[in-house]
Formats: C-alpha cells, structure tokens, sequence
C-alpha cells in the first residue's frame, strides 16, 4: 500500500502543478473589473488635490492639478501604471501610484470616469 | 498725484502682466490642427480614436502646458529627477511644439465645453 503511493507520488505531483498552472493561466486572463463602489473607501489619497477645485500643486512646479472627473477610464489606468513604472515622474503621484493594486487602479478609473 | 501715479503704475504693471500671460486662442485652434493633434484625440479634444488617450478639453491650461513640456523633457533624454514623461507618440508631437505654441494650444484646449470636472 505504501508502495502504492509513492508509484503515484509523481502522477498526484503532475496533476497538482497541472492545477496550479491552470488556476493561474485563468486569472490572469481574467479581466480585472473596476467597482465604483469599493472606490469610494479608496479615493481619500486623491481627493486632497484632485477633489479640491482649484488646488495647485505647488513642487516642483505650480499648476492646477488636472480635473479628473468625467476622464476616460482608460486613461485613468494608462496614467497610474507610467507613474508607477516610471514612464511618467512626479513626487507625489509616484509614491501613490505605486502603492495602488490592480484592482485599486481599475476601481479608481471607473469611479472617476463615471463623472461624465 | 502721487497716489494717482502709484495708481497708473500699478495699472500699467498689471496690464503688462495680462498681456505676457495672454494666449492666443485661435492660434491655439490653428496649431492644434497644424501639428494634427486631432488625428489622435479628435477635432474637439474629447473624442480620442483610443480610450486610453486623454479628454484635452476642459482641461486646466497650466496643467496642459506643464504635461507637454514634460513630454518634450522626456523626449529629450532628460532624467527622471526632472519630471519626465516619456511616450514614443507624444515625445514625438511634442518637440515640434514651441513654447507659444503650447501656450496657445492649451488656451484654446481649456475654452473648449466638456464632461471633465473636479469630483470629490
């Protein structure tokens, strides 16, 4: 009996890997929904600047910062992923971008872009 | 007099000011369509041929200058200390933009109606 198992020792390891690499192949292809509703409990690192109208950034240059109510989602997503990879330099919006998930960067594209 | 003439220079200060600040808006317009702007994010600045390019109109003017002038920074090899954007599209636009130029488009990008707004 004992002898039995370890025989299929290495078909159960191939099944379990087999499992695994499915499990993962799925979710990654799994698209990644933006919730508007989990925003809501996400939004306080942006609305210090964005939700003030007005508000300028003040380093290291001084301008409004952008509206981003009613922006496309796309874009939204495009713009956190090059500050946090480095495509796109800012200070501030470097150290949050970085800090985001996935799922945080999909739910903020959606809530900001349901503004329209 | 004094008072008058301290009141006159004032005037004349903030005159000077207004003008070194002011945009041409239909320069913008025209720029906007010279450097075929519109090819990727529409002839009225919202309606870009992919979702992931920007709305531009209704967008704040100072913003809108210091994002081109980032790209003509990254373009331009600049390091990321400096405040770079890098874009192989954009990098390529924008160093045929000169400093008028994206002080024109961005006037004439702000003036433009749109759906964008500072949102809590």
């Amino acid at each position: 009996m004992k002898l039995g198992i370890l025989r299929a020792a290495p078909a159960l390891a191939a099944f379990g890997a087999c499992t695994i690499i499915s499990t993962t192949a799925f979710a990654a292809d799994a698209p990644i929904q933006g919730n508007i509703d989990a925003a809501r409990e996400k939004i306080s690192m942006c609305m210090g600047c964005h939700g003030i109208q007005g508000y300028r950034a003040s380093y290291p240059e001084v301008y409004r910062v952008p509206k981003i109510g009613g922006q496309s989602a796309a874009y939204i997503e495009s713009a956190l992923r090059q500050y946090a990879t480095g495509a796109r330099s800012h200070p501030t919006m470097d150290a949050i971008s970085r800090s985001l998930s996935d799922q945080d960067i999909a739910d903020l594209a959606a809530y900001y872009a349901s503004f329209k | 007099m004094k008072r008058t003439i301290l009141a006159l220079a004032g005037t004349v200060f903030a005159m000077a000011g207004h003008v070194a600040a002011a945009a041409d808006l239909q320069a913008g317009r025209a720029a906007y369509e010279r450097l075929n702007c519109a090819s990727c994010h529409g002839a009225d600045a919202k309606t870009s041929i992919d979702p992931s390019y920007p709305v531009l109109a209704g967008q704040y003017a100072d913003y809108l200058r210091v994002a081109m002038r980032s790209y003509q920074r990254g373009q331009a090899g600049a390091p990321a200390s400096s405040n770079v954007r890098t874009n192989p599209i954009m990098g390529a636009f924008a160093v045929q933009m000169s400093p008028e130029d994206i002080i024109n488009i961005s006037a004439w990008l702000e003036s433009l109606p749109s759906d964008l707004k500072t949102v809590k």
